[in-house]
């Protein structure tokens, strides 16, 4: 019985050395400075959870440590304390987040060009035909090019909002739900109170298309907005989504996609100090 | 009827299979059972020093000890994880796994240094004493009289704390730590649909903790078979009445 | 004989302020069964307490078989295996049934196998009557039955001398019996033992030396027979004739004779004196004391003792004065009056000294 007793006591030292050595290891990472963009194995990115970076890298770039956080200021926190080597954004995000805050700068993209497109209610498919034809369309004007110009610029100073007149045919609305705080894609201007961005802007020429009334709604949150479409409670929602999402959603059976409005790039974002040479 | 179970297996296949998801609920789970293991290991360590340093006679290691119990106890374990992630350790480069774990270990510690020591104020001073001058050293009298009540009166305590530890350790998903309750956040936020990942995390959760019941009862029995041999031995006792 | 087993050489213990031990120098010899009775608080515990050095005295030397006692080292885990210890507690290991409890320190300490040890335990147990309940817990067993428990634990590490601290203090009247049946059984086996114990009549039967321990030492000590027989010194025969004392002196200016009265009745009647009794002393310590503080100077002193043995119902009374020189009773100035009432109410009077006063004693009421 002596015999059993030291080989559990053995055994138990064991684990315990293995488990501290496995525990150490992990500790006392160098900042990891990446060279490559589009070399981003084995580095610790930091994501929103949901959002279509997060969708992407998943999918794409299996060798990366993906931190998936709540919020925003959860994820540059992270990243101000080397928690993460870069955090990831789709593009216009990023033009004003550092432009606002130039202790974080881009330093390059690595998906070019994914497609994004609005949700829709799968139950009002004229509807979703008459945006769709909208869009294909749209996207051939100067006002489109225009458009895109102005977000590219918003790296450099605010977003300029141009407004959009049209005759309004009474009693025909377009119902929106909008979100604040999104520069350059939807925000409200504080000195007018008026919505504006990008998003808002191609809405309201869809709404001009239509001649009809916008009347924004507030989202709740991401995923209310979700219900509150499938149940019809508004017409369209703000907040583009990378198409590859579109499989999920129409899995899950409340909404489907558009087809594809913008092509936005998504951009790594990099603390400036470390990669000021 | 057979609607019905379309749907759960149309929900099990998007929330699991499809892209493999079911890997997030795994590696999380593995994650998981990692932080809390070793965390409960080295608290357990942990606790048993603060407690020595607590019943010995430095007065000013006394207090100190004290003193930082008293203080990862109170504090909040987010609160906790916080300072240790973004306050103390925030010049140098530290995994924030390392971080999550020494920051439950201090506290899981703290908490373990109480029910140590108050199952040792629960024995009685006359049966130490006993011991010793029935010849028994003091390493002996800790072995024999000592610890099997400290173990015995402390272990029901110790069982929860392991419970509490693993249920802490979801706070990591604070810091986007994939453990696994953020594994199914994940997936939820990929299908919208909550109902199965988060019913797969409950069974998940549960699963530890029957785990761990079972460690603990596997301890129990090596106790009890060693007192079954006493009494296979009395059966070739002469005279001796069965109680 | 010889070599005394262990000797005691200028034991001192205080706690804090509070002398426990003076000075303690005794010897004891292989074979000797000793009784350690006194009053509660003198210091009997602590004593048998530095034999083993579970208190450390503050000073002097014990030497156990030939070996001194230091306070660091294994040298006392080797000098506690000969001394064994039954305490007032019981003490049992509440983890362990009876029979692990009895084979815990010989299976570990003296490496005995196991197998041997049981069956050793079992023998022991036999002897203390705790046979068919050795797979007991501590807590399913009755006072009596865990103390004789305890012995038999005792006995295992095969001691040379044990040491009992008041074993039956905290026993029902009820089993007190078995308990010193079973001392009694042991002693006969030439075991030798030092018993701190209340119960006079087995101290008396069982014990070949008495030490009567009082004012911080052995006060006195002797063979049964000389110390419940015949108590020499006063404070062991107050205890041995179980003598309820009432003792107040100091200067004469200091005293409040209304008070000390009072005093005196409160006693007697603690005691349950009949009225008359109590009449009787208070009015001679009356009498006494209104001469005295009419009549002496205030720096004088007074002295009064009052015993009263409650099996015999004898009582009787001191009364130290230092002044008049002789007898109180005949100085001129006490009134014949109440010599003749203080004469009346006691039985026998006779004058002496004692320390440093002159002295009335009077017997009777």
């Amino acid at each position: 019985m002596g015999g059993k007793k030291v080989n559990v006591r053995k055994l138990v030292l064991l684990a315990l050395s293995i488990f501290l050595f496995l525990l150490f290891s992990g500790c006392n990472q160098s900042p990891r400075i990446i060279q490559d963009v589009h070399e981003l194995d084995g580095t610790v990115i930091g994501c929103i959870l949901g959002y279509s970076s997060d969708l992407i890298l998943t999918k794409d770039y299996p060798n990366v440590e993906l931190r998936r956080f709540d919020s925003y200021g959860d994820m540059m926190m992270a990243l101000t304390f080397h928690q993460l080597d870069a955090a990831a954004m789709e593009m216009d995000e990023a033009y004003v987040f550092c432009r606002l805050q130039p202790e974080y700068m881009i330093l390059g993209t690595f998906v070019e060009q994914d497609t994004f497109s609005y949700c829709l209610n799968p139950r009002t498919p004229a509807f979703n035909e008459q945006f769709n034809s909208f869009v294909a369309e749209f996207r051939k004007t100067p006002e489109y090019q225009d458009l895109l110009q102005r977000v590219k610029e918003s790296a450099f100073h605010p977003f300029e909002a141009k407004a959009v007149s049209y005759e309004q045919t009474p009693g025909k609305v377009l119902r929106v739900s909008v979100y604040d705080g999104w520069e350059p894609v939807s925000y409200v201007n504080t000195s007018t109170n008026e919505w504006e961005g990008a998003d808002i802007e191609l809405i309201t020429h869809f709404a001009k298309s239509m001649g009809a009334r916008i009347e924004f709604v507030s989202l709740g949150s991401y995923t209310q907005a979700i219900l509150d479409l499938s149940l019809g409670k508004v017409d369209i929602m703000v907040c583009p989504d990378t198409l590859r999402f579109k499989e999920d959603l129409e899995k899950a059976g409340n909404v489907t996609m558009s087809d594809g409005v913008w092509d936005k790039d998504i951009v790594i974002i990099v603390n400036t100090k470390e990669y000021e040479q | 009827m057979s609607e019905w179970m379309q749907t759960i297996k149309d929900s099990l296949y998007i929330n699991l299979v499809y892209e493999d998801r079911y890997m997030f609920l795994i590696k999380g789970f593995l994650l998981t059972l990692y932080m809390t293991g070793l965390t409960f290991l080295l608290a357990t360590i942990l606790g048993a020093v603060f407690c020595r340093i607590r019943l010995g006679k430095i007065r000013t290691a006394r207090k100190i000890v004290e003193l930082v119990s008293t203080l990862f106890i109170r504090l909040p374990t987010l609160v906790l994880l916080l300072i240790f992630v973004y306050l103390l350790f925030s010049g140098w480069n530290v995994d924030t796994v390392f971080l999550a774990i020494i920051a439950f270990t201090m506290k899981a510690g703290a908490y373990i240094s109480d029910i140590l020591f108050t199952a040792y104020r629960a024995i009685r001073s006359g049966e130490i004493e006993a011991g010793r001058t029935l010849g028994l050293s003091r390493w002996k009298v800790f072995r024999y009289v000592i610890l099997p009540q400290v173990v015995q009166k402390g272990l029901p305590t110790y069982k929860n704390q392991l419970i509490i530890t693993l249920q802490e350790t979801s706070l990591v998903g604070f810091f986007a730590i994939n453990d696994l309750t953020r594994a199914s956040q994940v997936i939820t936020s990929r299908t919208m649909d909550p109902y199965i990942s988060l019913i797969i995390t409950s069974v998940a959760y549960l699963l530890i903790g029957a785990l761990s019941s079972l460690l603990f009862r596997l301890v129990d029995r090596q106790k009890h078979l060693k007192a079954g041999e006493d009494y296979s031995l009395e059966k070739s006792i002469p005279g001796k009445k069965k109680a | 004989m010889g070599k005394p087993l262990i000797a005691v050489n200028h034991l001192k213990k205080s706690y804090g302020n509070n002398v426990v031990l003076r000075d303690v120098s005794v010897e004891i010899e292989r074979g000797d069964v000793i009784a350690v009775i006194g009053p509660s608080g003198c210091g009997k515990s602590t004593f048998i307490r530095c034999l083993n050095l579970l208190e450390e005295p503050d000073s002097g030397q014990i030497v156990v078989d030939g070996v001194q006692l230091n306070n660091h080292g294994s040298q006392i885990d080797g000098v506690r295996r000969k001394m064994g210890m039954v305490y007032q507690d019981f003490n049992l290991f509440s983890h362990l049934t009876v029979l692990e409890n009895v084979i815990l320190a010989p299976t570990h300490v003296l490496k005995i196998p196991r197998a041997q040890a049981i069956s050793e335990a079992f023998a022991l147990l036999q002897l203390v009557g705790m046979a068919p309940r050795a797979d007991f817990m501590p807590n399913q067993l009755s006072g009596g039955q865990k103390q004789r428990a305890a012995i038999a634990r005792c006995l295992a590490m095969r001691p040379e001398i044990i040491l009992f601290d008041e074993p039956t203090s905290a026993l029902d009247p009820t089993m007190i019996d078995e308990v010193l049946a079973v001392i009694r059984k042991l002693v006969k086996t030439g075991m030798t033992s030092v018993i701190v114990t209340h119960e006079m009549a087995f101290a008396r039967h069982v014990s070949n030396r008495v030490f009567f321990m009082e004012e911080g030492g052995i006060y006195e000590q002797g063979t049964p027979e000389e110390v419940f027989d015949n108590p020499q010194r006063e404070k062991t025969r107050i205890f041995i004739n179980k003598l309820k004392v009432f003792e107040r002196s100091g200067a004469i200016h200091l005293l409040d004779p209304f008070e000390l009265v009072q005093e005196l009745t409160d006693y007697c009647n603690k005691y349950e004196l009949s009225r008359r009794e109590t009449n009787n002393i208070t009015l001679v310590l009356e009498e006494i004391l209104v001469f005295l503080t009419h009549h002496a100077s205030v720096d004088d002193r007074v002295r009064i003792f009052v015993s009263y043995n409650e099996s015999t119902g004898e009582k009787k009374m001191e009364i130290g004065y230092s002044f008049p020189s002789g007898n109180l009773l005949e100085h001129p100035d006490f009134d014949p009056l109440s010599r003749r009432l203080v004469e009346g109410f006691s039985t026998g009077i006779s004058v002496g000294t004692k320390e440093g006063l002159e002295h009335l004693f009077l017997e009777g009421f």
